[in-house]
């Protein structure tokens, strides 16, 4: 099963969280649901970025994939750890 | 590290990110930058989606007071401001993919104390010298 890279943005807050649904979706449409998430150039996320990772992350699952995580800086894995979210995505 | 008490107003969620930016500069707190952002952000968007229930023509009012070393923030929708709000103080086992509940525990994580009152968020952050 081919892993789509995805680079996040800079700052993944609100509008940046809907353009990267609709960018996940596009692929599901397409037959992908393994997906590689690049946190490389990511300096931010909140709430609502975290809560369309894991929208995601759950119709990959439903279709046999998965979601990856890699690149984050300190902040960022912060946040994953704070809510959690490391037990739940793999982290490269 | 001198007073600044100021406020402004948004309306909806297309220059929140801009206002938050210009609020870190004027503050020269770029050293707490992340931390800042993510208070103000979450508590913005709450403000938006939860008190104004996402109509745009409804105020957010942002307050700043940085002094002694003590970062006040105060963030006032146009909501009823009867609704209880709670800041979680973690997220559950069975929470841990929700797609939303960790917005108002992440403020408390990054602040010394949080409460809403009416349709006022109060927010208080230490502020430590470089």
């Amino acid at each position: 099963m081919i892993e789509i890279r995805i680079e996040m943005p800079e700052l993944f807050s609100v509008e940046e969280a809907g353009h990267f649904r609709e960018e996940v979706r596009s692929y599901i449409l397409d037959g992908h649901s393994s997906f590689l998430l690049d946190f490389g150039a990511c300096r931010f996320i909140d709430s609502t970025g975290l809560g369309v990772i894991v929208s995601s992350y759950k119709k990959c699952v439903e279709t046999g994939g998965t979601i990856r995580l890699t690149g984050m800086n300190d902040n960022v894995r912060k946040i994953f750890e704070l809510t959690r979210l490391t037990n739940v995505f793999e982290i490269i | 590290m001198g007073a600044v008490h100021k406020e402004v107003m948004l309306h909806g969620l297309e220059r929140h990110q801009m206002v938050i930016d210009g609020i870190i500069q004027e503050l020269e707190l770029e050293a707490y930058a992340f931390d800042i952002r993510l208070i103000l952000i979450e508590a913005v968007t709450n403000a938006y989606y939860h008190g104004n229930l996402s109509d745009c023509s409804k105020p957010i009012t942002i307050r700043y007071l940085l002094m002694d070393q003590l970062l006040k923030l105060q963030i006032e929708d146009s909501g009823a401001g009867d609704g209880k709000l709670v800041f979680p103080e973690a997220i559950g086992s069975d929470e841990l993919l929700e797609e939303g509940g960790r917005g108002l525990y992440l403020i408390r994580c990054f602040s010394d104390s949080a409460e809403m009152i009416h349709h006022t968020m109060y927010i208080s952050k230490s502020i430590c010298p470089s």
